[in-house]
């Protein structure tokens, strides 16, 4: 049995009002966050992680050029920029899904032929609790973190594991 | 506080691992990719007799792609030998700390006797921790500033 906050009468769950008081009843529906964990998570903006700079390209750059970038710069996955604007994303896993053992055909051609178009992206002030659910929920590795409209960052799942071990308290 | 807890007590089994692509040190490497493209997978273990010599990752791939490397040798060649491991009894708070500071997102789990038994990953980490505020993440609205119109239902 549920009681009313205000009067103490029974109320059927999920009721607007209370058929005895009138008192609106609709804010106890509202979730509240149980941890400090929680309160961060929808407190805390994307930029407090400090979004690295993402590594871009253009989207003629060859495949083979980007591979060696991604060795070099020891990254996970780069950017494809046409006129300032994201068009796309390219990362290890496409590497792997895409080029696979037939890598050697491929290294001449244009970025563009096997990047992810249009990735989803966020925006720098919103909450880091979007860009966990983003990562969970689409399997993502990788967020581009726009700041009014312009790529400015990339956060990862490990800036996220590590916001989260630090937060947590991880024990030693 | 309960939540300290529970990383401390509950095993990495919980942590949703992965069951592991084991192949055979003499495998060739390019075989190998293919096999962890049709199971979307980002690594496998080597082993041999139900012992790991080595891990081969997506990372280990993307370099041999990078170097345009031949990939008809044998992943034993390539792979990562002495993968950093979790014995079966580790706790979930020991597999999040060994990922972060060694920035691997894979660690194989052992059986006593040393047979691979799973494949702690960064995302079941990352969904085991989820399930503890699942109302912070999956009550989210699919767009930050969307605001909704109407009431569900109403």
């Amino acid at each position: 049995m549920i009681t009313c906050p205000f009067c103490e009468s029974e109320i059927l769950e999920g009721a607007d009002i209370c058929d005895d008081c009138q008192q609106s009843l609709t804010d106890m529906s509202i979730p509240q966050p149980a941890t400090p964990v929680e309160r961060g998570l929808l407190k805390d903006r994307i930029k407090t992680l400090e979004p690295k700079a993402p590594s871009t390209v253009s989207p003629d750059t060859p495949i083979g050029t980007v591979l060696e970038k991604m060795i070099t710069e020891s990254i996970g996955c780069v950017m494809i920029v046409h006129e300032d604007e994201l068009i796309g994303i390219f990362t290890e896993r496409d590497a792997l899904m895409k080029l696979n053992a037939e890598v050697s055909q491929f290294v001449e051609r244009p970025i563009s032929s096997c990047m992810t178009p249009d990735p989803i992206t966020l925006e720098a002030k919103n909450r880091i609790a979007f860009a966990l659910h983003k990562m969970h929920v689409g399997g993502y590795r990788h967020i581009p973190i726009m700041t009014e409209g312009k790529l400015t960052g990339v956060v990862s799942i490990r800036d996220i594991l590590a916001y989260l071990t630090e937060r947590i308290g991880v024990p030693v | 506080m309960s939540f300290q807890l529970s990383l401390s007590t509950e095993a990495v089994t919980a942590a949703y691992p992965d069951q592991p692509l084991i192949v055979e040190p003499t495998a060739n490497v390019g075989e190998v990719m293919q096999l962890m493209r049709a199971q979307k997978t980002g690594s496998v273990l080597v082993c041999e007799n139900g012992k790991v010599l080595g891990i081969f990752t997506e990372r280990d791939a993307l370099k041999l792609m990078a170097a345009a490397a031949d990939l008809s040798q044998a992943v034993s060649q390539v792979m990562s030998q002495d993968p950093v491991s979790l014995s079966a009894d580790a706790n979930v708070g020991e597999a999040i700390k060994m990922m972060s500071q060694g920035g691997y997102r894979h660690l194989p789990i052992l059986s006593s006797e040393g047979k691979p038994t799973g494949l702690a990953t960064v995302y079941g980490i990352i969904h085991y921790l989820v399930d503890h505020f699942p109302q912070t993440i999956y009550t989210l609205p699919p767009n930050p500033g969307a605001i909704t119109s109407e009431r569900e239902g109403a």
